[in-house]
């Protein structure tokens, strides 16, 4: 789905930001719509964050609480 | 030329001025209804907790349904609730996409439409203990910005449908409607449903209303609604028993408790 986003810019980096650590893109900055809601990924995780590109992982995201 | 320039909340109307205009020239709003312009900022919540959500749902941000909500804030702020109020028609809330209606999953928390205002509301419906709804008589019916509102409250319904956690059952709401013509139950109950199917419990006498007849008109009312005792008195009373419900708790003793019965 990553690679579906209207945020997206490829710059030939490890997709999923929701998994990785700390989940932020290095050349995405710009939030343009958000495809993680509809993402497998997400509800199958029952994660409850969304712009993990440019807000961090879901566990980050959660952490920020 | 000062540089200022002016926003009609209601149609969008927009104009340059040291002060905005008595009237709205496109849909005749009050001066009331002007805002300054500045850069457009989505909004985000700040994960600050607070206990009560305000929602004045009216497409006037300061007339009579907004006198409504003041009079709940003067009960907030009397009782030392934390809380937030929001004008719906200062932000923009897309129709709800309905993607529940292509899959039953493709519909849940969080909401796939993160192009707009909502997923903040979403967030602060989550975080908030009760939630205080005012809206307007429209047609015999709540306002249709506030109806978006309530439409986009989908993804956190369809959790229950989904079998995965709710996040809003025990949460409380109350209700406050005004209207010029009949239908001011009907209007309650339209959006007492919406909650009913979230969990949510109404509070005692947790709606409150007032309508006149056809002897105001619509540069009366405001008059009428504001020198009317039994405004203050329903409207304060029920944002009191919105109060005294949060302070039980319930959302803390029914986790886990509840069955989840909606649709």
């Amino acid at each position: 789905m990553c690679r579906m986003c209207p945020s997206f810019v490829d710059c030939k980096e490890e997709i999923a930001f929701c998994m990785a650590e700390p989940g932020t893109s290095g050349c995405i900055k710009k939030e343009q719509g958000c495809l993680c809601p509809g993402c497998p990924v997400q509800a199958a995780e029952n994660f409850r964050h969304v712009f993990y590109c440019t807000r961090g992982s879901e566990a980050g995201q959660s952490h920020d609480r | 030329m000062t540089g200022k320039i002016w926003k009609c909340t209601i149609c969008g109307y927009i104009l340059p001025g040291e002060t905005p205009p008595e009237e709205c020239p496109q849909c005749a709003g009050s001066v009331r209804e002007f805002i300054e312009v500045s850069e457009k900022k989505g909004l985000r919540y700040d994960r600050e907790p607070f206990d009560v959500l305000l929602i004045n749902g009216s497409s006037h941000r300061a007339n009579n349904t907004s006198y409504l909500a003041d009079l709940a804030e003067e009960v907030l702020r009397e009782k030392g609730v934390s809380y937030r109020r929001y004008n719906l028609n200062e932000y923009t809330i897309n129709h709800c996409w309905c993607c529940y209606s292509m899959r039953d999953n493709a519909c849940r928390y969080p909401c796939r439409d993160q192009l707009d205002d909502m997923p903040a509301f979403h967030e602060m419906v989550i975080a908030s203990k009760a939630i205080i709804v005012a809206s307007p008589i429209n047609w015999n019916n709540m306002s249709a910005r506030l109806k978006d509102f309530l439409d986009r409250l989908n993804c956190i319904q369809n959790l229950y449908l989904l079998k995965t956690p709710g996040l809003t059952e025990g949460k409380i709401v109350g209700i406050a409607v005004s209207g010029h013509e009949d239908g001011a139950t009907k209007t309650a109950m339209d959006i007492y449903l919406y909650f009913q199917q979230m969990g949510y419990i109404l509070a005692p006498f947790g709606i409150a209303y007032r309508t006149h007849g056809a002897q105001f008109n619509t540069i009366t009312d405001t008059e009428f609604l504001k020198s009317d005792p039994l405004v203050i008195q329903k409207v304060k009373g029920m944002t009191n028993n919105v109060v005294e419900m949060i302070r039980l708790d319930p959302e803390t003793k029914l986790k886990g408790k509840l069955v989840p019965v909606c649709e």
